[in-house]
């Protein structure tokens, strides 16, 4: 029966995955996606990947689509009608055939899926299953493996998502008001004619309505129902976050996951209040600070363990008599630092982009 | 020479070596060529960006589908009572075993303390070697856990993955709208077409000059 749901949700994985390329509404597509995305967080599920469902539903479910959202309103929800962009592309096709049908061949040669004698599951795998709750005391293994093991790649993988927050932050935001103004660039070409027959995107009919504007011609502000079940919501959405953040280390969960349920309660928010209200609770000065707490607390910890004799990151040193617990706390400490930086970047990404004029 | 006859004989080589066990594989191989057409044949950057998130869910779900262990389970680590009911299990079919009584004790005391640990390399280790195999296969089999753990390494390298992809992606959203700012399209070939009026056909280019076509 494992088998059998596995393979159906593969299947229906792969034909959401053809009907996103295929569709010319981008819109239909961007939903696909995030549909795409859910089936894909429940066959991981099937696979014993409870962490990483988890966060592919949050992130690849939530967060994206609204950030393609977010971008097809500034870009127009339909790729544009052209006959030449119509048709099968045939180079293309058979560039990604003959790649396709060589990494086909390539797993001829693999071990079956689930051989326990497979390679991937010895040496260091080997050694986390047998040995990481006597060195670490933390139930989950994934977040020992994620938090101390490989502590060095999760560091650099929050900054990553915190130079990604950087790169928006300096792409997309205006300038404050006051900051000496560049001299204006030359006139950009006008855009191309439009052909005749392109048929306007849906959100000039609404007004501003898709702009996540509290000033919009009609605004989700307006709908009782759902301003007042947002009101309730948002405080258990925080506090499951919370929650995701703090027992990473018995359940699954952690740092990256509750970090993106906190960043989804502000979501929310500013989706159906708009994004002026939104920024007015949690201003960009906030979230642009927390994203950098959370890396500086991720590395403070590092530094600490070296300033106590040890290697960066050698969490043992937090608590010499009983290894144990440093390792305990030291984890805690950067699943903190990662959840700060995760929750606050989402928060600036997702912004930058539904204000971007 | 028609490309079907060229691709025939290599797919039904391909489909004379597939295997059950290589579903999953197949399926990340098609995702990702799925993704790839979409970067390569669509002029929509946008749909370029959802080509290539097609084409990383497909990497993951090769990671994901490696870790997996037949018949295991997620990997945390069983709850204090699964452990003491195994504990229990070795201590019973110890009872079976030719050592004496004060042995038996002594060494499902050993196991027990193993498993509170959850350290199952020591729990196997506390059998004593002189027991016959017989016993100890019995032994074992009493407290084996009632599923494997799956592999927690890909799931590590997933997780972030996911985190870092959707930063990823919306830098290149952020950059498509600076596009659409600053050239009023967001189709690959018609920016192509703009770049090729600008530069091309002009001698010296001028950047205050407005753009033909």
């Amino acid at each position: 029966v494992n088998a059998a749901i596995e393979i159906g949700l593969l299947v229906l994985v792969l034909v959401t995955a053809l009907a996103v390329v295929g569709l010319r509404n981008l819109f239909a597509a961007t939903i696909l996606l995030g549909i795409y995305s859910l089936l894909m967080a429940l066959s991981w599920t099937n696979m014993q990947a409870y962490d990483v469902a988890f966060t592919e539903a949050a992130v690849g479910a939530g967060i994206s689509s609204i950030l393609l959202i977010g971008a097809l309103v500034f870009t127009g929800s339909k790729a544009h009608l052209r006959e030449e962009r119509t048709r099968l592309h045939y180079p293309s096709l058979a560039a990604a055939g003959l790649l396709g049908a060589a990494l086909l061949y390539g797993t001829l040669d693999m071990p079956a899926i689930g051989d326990p004698k497979a390679p991937v599951h010895q040496g260091v795998a080997r050694h986390y299953i047998d040995h990481s709750y006597a060195e670490t005391h933390v139930p989950n293994m994934v977040t020992s493996v994620l938090a101390s093991y490989r502590g060095y790649d999760t560091l650099f993988e929050t900054a990553v998502i915190f130079t990604a927050g950087a790169a928006l932050v300096l792409l997309l935001r205006p300038p404050a008001p006051g900051t000496p103004q560049p001299p204006p660039p030359p006139s950009p070409p006008s855009p191309q004619p439009a052909e005749p027959e392109r048929k306007r995107t849906r959100s000039g009919r609404y007004g501003r309505y898709d702009r996540f504007d509290d000033e919009a011609d009609c605004s989700l502000a307006d709908q009782v129902v759902l301003t007042q079940t947002t009101k309730l919501l948002i405080p258990f959405i925080i506090l499951y976050g919370v929650y995701v953040v703090t027992h990473g280390e018995i359940g699954p969960g952690g740092g990256f996951q509750g970090g993106v349920i906190l960043a989804s309660a502000y979501l929310l928010y500013a989706l159906v209040f708009g994004t002026r209200r939104a920024r007015a609770s949690l201003p960009r000065r906030v979230t642009d600070v927390i994203g950098g707490l959370g890396v500086l607390l991720y590395a403070g910890v590092g530094i600490a363990t070296m300033l106590m004799g040890g290697a960066f990151l050698e969490y043992n040193r937090l608590d010499p008599q009983h290894v144990q617990h440093g390792q305990e706390l030291g984890m805690t400490l950067v699943e903190y630092g990662v959840a700060l930086t995760v929750a606050a970047v989402m928060v600036t990404l997702f912004s930058e982009i539904a204000e971007a004029e | 020479v028609s490309p079907l006859a060229v691709a025939l004989p290599v797919l039904t080589q391909l489909a004379a070596g597939f295997r059950p066990g290589l579903v999953n594989y197949w399926v990340y191989v098609l995702l990702m060529m799925i993704g790839l057409y979409a970067v390569m044949a669509r002029e929509n950057l946008i749909k370029k960006v959802m080509g290539l998130s097609l084409f990383q869910t497909g990497i993951f779900i090769f990671y994901i589908s490696t870790g997996v262990v037949a018949g295991g389970t997620v990997p945390i680590y069983w709850p204090a009572e699964v452990q003491a009911e195994r504990a229990e299990a070795a201590r019973a079919a110890l009872a079976e075993t030719s050592l004496t009584p004060a042995e038996q004790t002594a060494v499902a005391d050993r196991i027990r303390e193993a498993l509170e640990e959850h350290d199952v390399r020591a729990a196997a280790d506390a059998l004593p070697a002189t027991l016959p195999s017989q016993e100890r296969l019995a032994v074992r089999k009493a407290m084996a856990p009632p599923k494997p753990y799956g592999n927690p390494l890909p799931h590590v390298l997933i997780l972030t993955a996911i985190v870092v992809s959707v930063s990823t992606m919306a830098v290149a959203l952020a950059l498509i709208i600076s596009i659409k700012r600053t050239f009023g399209t967001v189709e690959a070939d018609e920016l192509l077409e703009l770049e090729e009026n600008q530069v091309g056909p002009q001698p010296g280019l001028d950047p205050e000059a407005p753009a033909r076509g």
